[in-house]
């Protein structure tokens, strides 16, 4: 059986849940719609229905655990290619081994959804610290980002924690999709044309040049080691830090 | 003076206090308030020598009453002097915080007047922007010598880490280059935080709300190369510092020779070397239940700056070596170069359920190059040499150095 999905977690939850009704072992392929459409025709085409896909994601939760279900989530956000069997696997497996999963951590496939798992969870962590946000001139904070995988959704919470009484947005340039909270809700929508004359407040360039200044007076000449930086802070996220595009001054 | 002049004027003299972690507290945000602790900490971003930006480390003057001798804001050092308002540092904090420039405030002093008066002004801050800014993100402030303990007792009510530091190793070096400052004016601010955190201990089972005080603990801080001790000695003070004092971290600082004096050492370059060991060692006590006197023994007083204290130690008992993967205590799996404590727990998960195999093994995500010539596989040795320690430390030092085994030259000597 050829299924097809619109390429959401809930939407690849759906097939699962249809998986399942239809008899697992049957399952050949599952696409992504967005990845195009295949040669045959033969496909199942699965709509995302949220109500099948949160009683899968309950139960797995339930009888897998707190940290498969995390496993689970964080290695689709990877977005790799080929990921949907694997990951289809990886449930089977853990509906099986219910409360042994770790037997199965020497399967060469669980390793690699762990692995897949543990890359979005780093650049999560990573990029909660290297996000900078600039605040507009109606008090609202944007940023950009251009993460290697879909980890808006995953970081949003951590900001709707620490910044509740804000108006703030995180934009990821590179998928086209972004975080919004307006002091009361949070919002997670695509974003199909971008603004690009941003108006900054007045005091933006002002404290953007403070940091840069703090950047710069903070490191330790005689201890100058940017190798170990650059390892640290990979320079593919350099043109979204302040203090790494000082000279620039903000573009409207 | 301009707010940008003082900036790069105070962060300057701050920057070698070397803390700048977040981590450990749990704070919460309160309603509507700004910003909450991570407990597992955030770097925001790395300066160019490599060192991680987490806070706002900034002094909040640079005059100072004393005059020690290796500081660049001593007393009789000829430098432009400023100070910063309260109302500034907590604006530069809100401001930067809320841009996710930072994750909270790191802020120390130099002394003016007396330390119970600098004290004040620290509270004073710290009050400010918890409870004017509402304000819940992290502050670390240091502890000053001297203070009077219920100064000490209000200032950790707002922050979640407090630090007071160690300057130099013993008491005679202190004496020599910090004439105004003695180990029990540091010690006692230390142990009375000890004690107030456990007093917290033991009421947490009594009562349902305790207010806070600095609950991400204190660490301290010395600075290594400015005199004589020896690397034992340095690490028998952190191991007595850990188990006595409770402290959560002491930090190293290889003493950069940015002064001049007449007991200061002539240094080139910073000892980053030793101050690396140091942080290796550290760990090993911290993590891997190594004791000081294990890492140095008293006949050989300092660290072998080729190899890392894990190895070392390693070497010198070669005759525990090699241990067997499948059956090894996890604490002796843990001595083992090349695995650290992930890689032991997982060793000791898998072989829960069957030998693990050379091949597990290989992805289990140790260290291989340095972990097989101390380890067996079911049995079978994958190192080079079993029999010789001297000749291993020779192969980990050629694979360090990237120096493969020389070919012998036929014409050796000829032109």
């Amino acid at each position: 059986m050829y299924y097809q999905y619109d390429g959401s977690f809930p939407g690849f939850l759906s097939v699962v849940y249809q998986a399942y009704h239809d008899g697992t072992s049957h399952v050949e392929k599952i696409e992504n719609k967005r990845a195009g459409s295949s040669l045959f025709g033969n496909e199942k085409i699965i709509t995302s229905n949220i109500d099948h896909a949160s009683s899968v994601i309950n139960s797995f939760h339930q009888k897998c655990g707190s940290i498969a279900a995390h496993t689970l989530y964080y290695a689709f956000m990877a977005e790799q290619p080929e990921r949907e069997m694997i990951l289809f696997y990886y449930i089977c497996t853990a509906f099986r081994h219910i409360g042994t999963l770790s037997v199965c951590r020497r399967d060469p496939w669980i390793q690699q959804v762990e692995k897949w798992s543990l890359k979005t969870s780093n650049e999560c962590q990573r990029i909660l610290g290297l996000l900078r946000f600039n605040e507009l001139a109606a008090g609202m904070l944007y940023a950009i980002i251009k993460p290697d995988y879909n980890i808006v959704p995953l970081i949003a919470g951590h900001f709707t924690n620490r910044l509740p009484a804000e108006e703030w947005a995180i934009h990821d340039i590179h998928r086209h999709i972004a975080a919004y909270y307006n002091k009361k809700t949070l919002l997670i929508t695509e974003i199909t044309e971008p603004k690009h004359n941003l108006d900054y407040s007045k005091d933006e360039q002002k404290f953007r040049q403070m940091w840069c200044q703090y950047y710069r007076s903070i490191a330790i000449e005689e201890r100058e080691n940017p190798r170990l930086r650059r390892s640290f802070m990979p320079e593919k996220y350099w043109p979204y830090l302040t203090e790494m595009t000082a000279d620039q001054t903000l573009q409207n | 003076m301009e707010i940008m002049e003082k900036l790069k004027i105070l962060s300057d003299a701050a920057k070698y206090d070397v803390s700048c972690s977040s981590s450990g507290s749990k704070r919460k945000n309160r309603i509507n308030g700004l910003g909450n602790a991570a407990p597992s900490g955030i770097c925001h971003s790395w300066a160019a020598d490599g060192r991680c930006i987490s806070l706002l480390k900034i002094l909040m003057t640079n005059y100072c009453i004393y005059d020690c001798e290796y500081c660049v804001n001593r007393h009789s050092n000829d430098i432009v002097r400023t100070h910063l308002s309260p109302e500034e540092v907590v604006g530069l904090t809100v401001q930067f915080y809320r841009r996710n420039y930072i994750e909270g405030l790191f802020l120390s002093s130099g002394i003016i007047k007396s330390p119970d008066y600098t004290t004040e002004l620290l509270i004073k801050i710290a009050k400010t922007l918890r409870l004017k800014e509402n304000f819940n993100g992290y502050i670390h402030m240091k502890g000053i010598p001297g203070t009077d303990s219920m100064l000490i007792y209000e200032l950790g009510k707002y922050v979640d880490r407090m630090s007071v530091n160690m300057e130099l190793p013993s008491e005679s070096s202190l004496k020599l280059l910090a004439p105004q400052k003695t180990r029990s004016a540091i010690i006692t601010p230390m142990q009375f935080i000890k004690n107030k955190l456990t007093e917290r201990q033991e009421e947490k089972h009594l009562v349902k709300y305790v207010p806070s005080f600095i609950p991400a603990g204190q660490t301290t801080q010395m600075i290594i190369g400015a005199s004589g001790e020896n690397d034992r000695h340095i690490l028998k003070l952190s191991e007595a510092l850990y188990k006595k004092v409770s402290l959560k971290r002491v930090y190293y600082s290889a003493y950069v020779p940015v002064m001049t004096g007449k007991n200061l050492p002539a240094l080139q370059v910073p000892p980053l070397l030793r101050e690396n060991r140091l942080y290796q060692a550290d760990w090993l006590l911290r993590y891997y239940h190594f004791s000081a006197d294990e890492i140095l023994t008293a006949d050989r007083p300092n660290f072998d700056l080729s190899v890392d204290p894990k190895t070392n130690w390693a070497l010198q008992n070669w005759h525990i070596f090699p241990v067997e993967i499948n059956r090894a205590p996890y604490e002796m799996l843990l001595r083992v170069p090349g695995i650290g404590v992930r890689s032991a727990m997982r060793i000791r998960t898998l072989r829960r359920f069957g030998n693990l195999s050379y091949d597990e093994l290989r992805h289990i995500g140790i260290v291989w190059k340095r972990a097989r010539h101390f380890i067996t596989c079911s049995g079978k040795y994958y190192g080079l040499r079993r029999d010789d320690p001297l000749l291993i430390k020779k192969i980990l030092l050629s694979q360090k150095n990237q120096i493969i085994f020389k070919q012998f030259s036929l014409f050796e000597g000829q032109v």
